[in-house]
């Protein structure tokens, strides 16, 4: 095992906010802390960390008792942060020494991910002039500056426009081709279910559901059935047994609790001559699963 | 382990402090209120006097009176002679009693550089009393003054011959008696030097002292506050532990301060060296010689040349000890206080109860040696200031540039002031751990000692 949380318990007072979480990591790869919002996702993180103490529980990384300052961990933090008044290199030049890189090698992983990230012309310019995208750019660099075996992305791709989102998620797929342990929180499910193989949910403290994700998903089964077509399908499908679970003006989702339903509705309009655009019975999606476990909370997400 | 990376945090801190705006205007703009102190503190007391203008050539320290009309009715046998004023290019008329009505019209109205002066014998001795135009253009007052103390001098002198005093002798007259209290056995003190050492000195160091650790103190405290609510704090953490992070940010902050003490200082004694020779400055300090019939001069110089008789190099090493321990004291409790706060707005709130300590150490230290302002006796504040670790940053310097203090005394005080920052240092590692990624409201001071309690 690389990674290994044991137990972990953060209070605040009487307030518990972290309940006995465990998980493990094996191999690299890509690990999710998902949750709502004061889930305690960032508590975990941050006393995974260390930074937070922590009431009970363990973390070893590779046999031993985890210290950041002693190991290559980089971790972008949910609340970005830099130094406003001093410059992109002044700054990033300070976190690789941090790191104990030396001025040299730090100066070329700059260039590099600066480069990288199409971050290279703010070098000399002062955070605070930067757009807050940029500013995320910025602070990825600072988290990959020392190639850190342990990566921690909290929220990675929140604010993004949709092309640095894109290059962002295509730079976690190069940490994770190169063999890195990445703990990932986030709310976009499309990108947990891109990268992750492995996920721990949390809603208030609490556990709500762990485990590989390709399990979790073939643990629910084929649930859940997409259909689009030309003609109305609905009064079909009720009488089939399946549910509605929802419904757009070009498709509708239905809820599978009889697993012959699907193929009754199936050939009843294959008789009837009705034509399917859409015919997918599939497993749930992390969104759906996530719903279902977090129930109302997720409203806020 | 636990300090690992403070020399990258002092290093960052330490050049990006003096590399900033604040730091360079600060600097340049106290640099300049100094040279023009050093240069005014030299040249304001010539300029007041007058001598300014003997050393530009002007006509300063002359009187310009052209004529004088004298009425003496002093009674004085033999007659008054002041013959010496017609040296000076000052026509002499001596005028009757019965003059004086017409003569008091004539320069009340003159154009002229003209004055009347009438000396009477009054119950407790004589009256002179100088009448001037009342155009101020032609005398001022300054002048008749001038003439009076001149006038005043022949008075006294004639006076005492005519009661039968012997003219060789009137220097032994007038001779100054000087009064003073020693401790038996004790070499006797310069009344003016031990005015200085007991006000101005204490108080000027006092207040260089604590504007550089308070200052700078503040400044660290605001420095680990920006980087909790800007979440700096987070990326740090991940690199370095919380006491790295002090204890590089207070030496850091300690050396930026030091740096600028020295450059003013540097530049301060520059100045006043260049301009020592031209003023008073250089004959305080003894940088020019002193007529030897300058009485005051000479006391003065004396007064200051004991004043700062433990001035060397050695003292100055002390001075820095000092004022590093003093300021590692004062910076960790600024950066603890600094740490409390979850919001920049709450600093101030935080840091008050560490202004109230700073400004009772920089009262004791300033205050208490004004009490032994008629003695040379240092008394039992002055003795406590010295050892409190509060006030020892402000008190000593004073009494270690003017060699009142034995070694053993400021090494004492040293240690005293060396054991309270490392017992600092352990109550700040204690709870800069647990309080360094508090968010929400300031934390009380109360909690601080439950959380070094609890630790």
């Amino acid at each position: 095992m690389a990674l290994v949380v044991d137990n972990l318990v953060k209070r605040y007072g009487d307030f518990t906010a972290v309940k006995a979480l465990s998980f493990s990591m094996e191999k690299p790869g890509v690990f999710a802390l998902l949750g709502s919002n004061g889930a305690g996702k960032t508590t975990s993180i941050r006393a995974i960390l260390g930074m937070l103490s922590k009431e009970g529980g363990t973390v070893t990384w590779k046999g031993r008792n985890l210290c950041v300052t002693e190991e290559r961990v980089g971790y972008l933090a949910e609340e970005r942060g830099l130094y406003g008044k001093y410059t992109v290199m002044e700054q990033m030049m300070y976190f690789a020494e941090l790191k104990g890189m030396k001025k040299a090698e730090a100066a070329d992983a700059i260039t590099h991910w600066l480069e990288r990230l199409g971050a290279s012309e703010y070098i000399k310019k002062r955070a605070e002039t930067l757009s807050k995208g940029n500013q995320q750019k910025i602070q990825l660099a600072v988290a990959l500056i020392s190639d850190p075996e342990l990566l921690i992305l909290d929220e990675p791709l929140s604010g993004l426009d949709p092309v640095n989102t894109d290059l962002f998620r295509a730079v976690i797929r190069e940490e994770v081709n190169k063999g890195k342990y990445i703990i990932m929180s986030s709310h976009q499910m499309p990108t947990v279910e891109e990268f992750c193989t492995d996920i721990v949910i949390l809603h208030r403290s609490d556990v709500v559901l762990q485990g590989n994700l390709n399990n979790i998903k073939k643990g629910y089964g084929r649930v859940k059935l997409s259909v689009k077509a030309d003609e109305n399908i609905l009064p079909l499908a009720l009488e089939c047994g399946l549910v509605v679970e929802r419904q757009t003006p070009n498709e509708t989702d239905f809820k599978v609790n009889d697993q012959s339903a699907p193929q009754k509705f199936l050939k009843k309009a294959a008789e009837q001559n009705i034509t399917l655009v859409k015919y997918e019975l599939r497993e749930p999606s992390l969104h759906e699963i996530f719903v279902e476990k977090v129930g109302g909370a997720a409203d806020e997400i | 382990m636990k300090f690992n990376g403070w020399k990258q945090v002092f290093k960052f801190t330490y050049f990006q402090m003096i590399k900033s705006k604040a730091y360079i205007v600060s600097t340049v703009v106290i640099a300049v209120c100094l040279t023009l102190m050093a240069v005014g503190l030299n040249f304001l007391p010539g300029m007041l006097s007058g001598s300014l203008g003997e050393l530009f050539g002007s006509s300063d320290g002359e009187i310009n009176i052209k004529t004088l009309y004298i009425s003496d009715r002093s009674g004085i046998e033999p007659a008054l002679d002041f013959g010496f004023l017609s040296e000076q290019g000052i026509k002499i008329i001596p005028i009757t009693e019965s003059e004086i009505e017409q003569v008091t019209t004539e320069v009340n109205t003159s154009l002229e550089p003209v004055a009347l002066v009438e000396i009477k014998k009054s119950d407790y001795g004589y009256n002179i009393l100088a009448s001037r135009p009342e155009h101020e253009a032609q005398i001022t007052a300054d002048d008749c003054h001038s003439v009076l103390n001149l006038m005043s001098g022949v008075v006294w002198a004639s006076h005492l011959i005519s009661i039968g005093v012997p003219e060789n002798s009137l220097g032994e007259v007038g001779v100054s008696i000087n009064s003073q209290v020693t401790i038996a056995g004790e070499a006797l003190r310069n009344e003016f030097a031990v005015m200085i050492m007991n006000t101005a000195l204490p108080m000027l160091s006092a207040l260089i002292l604590f504007m550089f650790i308070i200052l700078y103190g503040q400044l660290t405290a605001q420095s680990i506050a920006m980087e909790k609510t800007s979440r700096v704090m987070e990326t740090l953490l991940t690199s370095v532990r919380p006491l790295a992070i002090i204890l590089g940010k207070v030496l850091g902050m300690g050396l930026a301060s030091l740096t600028q003490f020295f450059v003013l200082a540097a530049g301060g004694a520059i100045v006043s060296v260049i301009v020592a020779p031209f003023g008073m400055l250089g004959q305080v300090f003894g940088m020019v010689e002193i007529s030897i019939d300058d009485a005051n001069m000479q006391m003065i110089h004396g007064a200051f040349d004991e004043a700062f008789s433990g001035f060397n190099a050695m003292s100055l090493v002390w001075i820095v000890i000092v004022f590093i321990l003093g300021f590692i004291f004062y910076s960790l409790i600024a950066g603890l206080f600094g740490a409390t706060v979850s919001r920049s707005e709450d600093l101030q709130a935080a840091m008050q109860p560490m202004a109230l300590i700073g400004v009772l150490g920089f009262y004791m230290a300033y205050i208490a040696p004004a009490f032994s302002i008629e003695s040379d006796n240092v008394n039992i504040i002055q003795r406590i200031s010295y050892y409190l670790p509060i006030s020892s940053p402000f008190a000593l310097p004073a009494v270690i540039i003017s060699g009142e203090m034995s070694m053993g005394g400021i090494i004492v005080s040293l240690f005293v002031l060396a054991v309270f920052c490392l017992l600092m240092l352990m109550f700040v590692s204690r709870v800069y751990e647990a309080i360094i990624m508090h968010t929400g409201s300031r934390i009380k001071i109360g909690t601080l000692f439950k959380l070094a309690k609890k630790k």
